[in-house]
């Protein structure tokens, strides 16, 4: 290795050293350096030099840290938490713990509806939309690129406790494929059409069947948004008789049925169904990947509050929406994956004990989804914490002067448990 | 004697256990539980790990117990945590908490995203972003100076401009910061409220700054009667 650019990186090793106090007086009084700063388990000056050597070699690390050395002059919180690449394709086990920036125009495409309020503030908060690049969202995003694509499609579920990142890693998951150019089906929260006070229609298609006409066109919109080009090119293969005077022919590009579905509330959940299915015939022809991505898929398959107007409780079953998804999730169809997070708070308040896929799916659900891939989202370790906090302290966030000491962390990370969502709430007091 | 008794916790606790319907204690039962020479308990973290010295007064009065919500944490502030119990209805104190977290939480939503947006440095430095300094600022412009007492002089009771004490300052404050804020709209969250209104208060305008001003003029046109006073 360069001399010169050993020198260098000692003298800024020294700097992180000499600045961080607790480090200083671990290293004097010759006790361990916890895992927290260095990387490493044990020190001494000479597993210093060792470990230098080998990360300065790691070309993210040289140019991250070169610039972040210069930006935390003042802060105890002096670690590299920024992931310069903002391509999702190209990130690796060796940016865990970094965030990168989602381009605005991706975020208002393809995330803008699918995260939730405290994000989506925070991002307003920030002027900026970024992802911390975790281990699960790498791994399935690994699935992803190493699937066999002839094969009927295989199915994966992220799981985890609340507020440990599902949606997030659904989020990175989605970022990637739109960038690889598949038609993304994305469900942002089926549990919502569950509840009492949607606005219900009895289906003009099939008796019996019940429609969400405002839900429906709701979703339509942000298919349209999110795979705007993808549908122009596409055309229709089959023809569809809406009522005696409306019908779509054959060959006119996808983009009309959302249009029309749009436009008329009262066919837009049949416009659903009918996109499902030319969809599902492209993948099978190999002209499009296709992502399904749904967000909290046991609201799929969990009890449903809505009533008739004769006061009577509605089948989940019988629900159009509902149906056209869940036909999403059969095995029956190819060249496509499909992403899903099982979620507590999509369940109805009654089956709310566990977290994991089975209990949560419920036998209707397990048997349809079985097997499938399950993806665990741990809390935050170590690493990932500090990384956060140095990118909150970043974005002045942490602005309660005693909050950068070590104390203060210290005191954030015991309150949250590690938990993202709870660190989140609790810096935003701090 | 025997009423000082009734007040004690213990004798509180024995009723309780022995009675068969529930007999409320009595408010307030800290201040009468303790006398003057009861000392304030030391919170500063600093400060409990060190020596005391040889003539501290803490060696020789006794000291009060600490309440649930003092804490040796590094982001106590009284200040705070008396308005949340200002904010509390019906002891609900988690609810309480959680209403001023959020007005914390907005004031500092709203000036970092001022900042990170902002492209002049000049202006840059000029915006507060920390949510405790605008707090406590908002609160010294809505404490009035002085006050109207009510003084009986040959029959009469005249209203008399007086100086406000500083604990009376900020009791003042804060509860006119809270009433100001649940006499507004219902459907907006009471955090969002206290937020828009210390905002206003940062600014020296708004619903309580008037009313102070208020209180201030009607002191001014009293100050006739200021000699009332002694």
């Amino acid at each position: 290795m360069d001399a010169l650019l050993r020198m260098q990186v000692l003298g800024r090793i020294g700097n992180i050293i000499y600045r961080h106090s607790q480090l200083k007086t671990t290293l004097l009084s010759g006790r361990k350096i916890p895992y927290l700063r260095l990387h490493s388990k044990s020190f001494t000056e000479k597993s210093l030099l060792r470990c230098m050597n080998s990360v300065v070699n790691n070309d993210v690390f040289r140019r991250t840290y070169s610039i972040t050395a210069e930006q935390n002059e003042h802060t105890s919180l002096t670690f590299a938490f920024r992931c310069h690449d903002n391509n999702p394709a190209n990130h690796t086990i060796d940016q865990e713990g970094l965030f990168y920036t989602v381009p605005s125009e991706d975020y208002k495409r393809y995330l803008h509806k699918a995260i939730n309020t405290e994000f989506s503030a925070q991002v307003k908060v920030f002027a900026e939309s970024c992802i911390m690049i975790r281990k699960p969202a790498l791994e399935m995003i690994d699935y992803i690129r190493n699937s066999d694509l002839n094969r009927p499609v295989a199915r994966a579920i992220f799981y985890g406790h609340t507020g440990a990142g599902k949606t997030m890693s659904l989020c990175h998951v989605l970022h990637y494929c739109s960038k690889e150019n598949w038609l993304i089906v994305h469900v942002p929260w089926p549990a919502k059409w569950n509840k009492r006070n949607r606005e219900i229609a009895v289906s003009p298609f099939k008796e019996g069947r019940i429609d969400l006409p405002l839900d429906a066109a709701e979703w339509l919109l942000h298919f349209r948004t999110q795979n705007t080009d993808l549908l122009k090119e596409l055309t229709c293969q089959f023809s569809y008789t809406w009522s005696k005077r409306e019908s779509t022919e054959s060959g006119t590009p996808l983009i009309d049925i959302v249009d029309f579905g749009l436009s008329r509330n009262k066919f837009a959940s049949d416009c659903v169904g009918v996109l499902m299915k030319e969809v599902k015939k492209y993948a099978c022809d190999k002209r499009v990947k296709v992502l399904v991505a749904i967000d909290g898929v046991n609201g799929l398959y969990s009890q449903c509050a809505l009533k008739t107007e004769e006061k009577e409780n509605v089948l989940i079953e019988n629900v159009s929406l509902v149906r056209t998804f869940r036909k999403l999730l059969n095995t029956d169809w190819s060249n496509g994956f499909v992403v899903c997070t099982v979620d507590i708070n999509a369940s109805h308040y009654s089956t709310r004990e566990n977290h994991t896929p089975r209990y949560l799916l419920g036998k209707q659900g397990f048997e349809v989804m079985d097997p499938f891939i399950p993806v665990q989202v741990p809390i935050y370790t170590d690493k990932e914490i500090y990384s956060c906090l140095c990118y909150y302290s970043d974005r002045n966030w942490i602005q309660h002067p005693n909050g950068k000491t070590d104390e203060g962390l210290k005191e954030i990370i015991f309150l949250s448990n590690h938990n993202p969502y709870t660190l989140a709430r609790v810096c935003s007091s701090r | 004697m025997a009423a000082s008794c009734v007040r004690t916790p213990i004798f509180q606790a024995f009723l309780l256990r022995h009675s068969k319907r529930v007999v409320p204690l009595l408010p307030h039962i800290r201040t009468l539980r303790y006398d003057v020479n009861h000392q304030e308990p030391t919170i500063d973290k600093s400060k409990l790990f060190g020596t005391i010295e040889e003539d501290d007064i803490r060696r020789f009065k006794p000291i009060k117990a600490a309440t649930n919500d003092q804490s040796t944490s590094v982001f106590y502030s009284a200040t705070l945590e008396k308005f949340i119990n200002m904010v509390m209805k019906d002891g609900k104190k988690l609810a309480a908490r959680k209403i001023v977290n959020e007005m914390l939480e907005n004031i500092k939503m709203t000036q970092v995203e001022k900042f990170n947006r902002c492209e002049n440095e000049k202006e840059k430095m000029e915006i507060e972003c920390n949510p405790e300094i605008i707090f406590n600022q908002g609160l010294e412009n809505i404490k009035p100076v002085l006050m109207l007492t009510p003084i009986i002089k040959g029959g009469v009771s005249y209203k008399v401009p007086v100086a406000c004490p500083v604990h009376r300052q900020k009791f003042l404050a804060m509860k006119w910061l809270v009433e100001s804020c649940r006499d507004r709209e219902r459907k907006i969250p009471m955090g969002k409220k206290l937020a828009y209104e210390i905002f206003d208060a940062y600014k020296n305008e708004g619903k309580c700054v008037r009313r102070k001003q208020e209180l201030l003029r009607q002191c001014e046109e009293n100050r006739a009667f200021a000699h009332f006073r002694y």
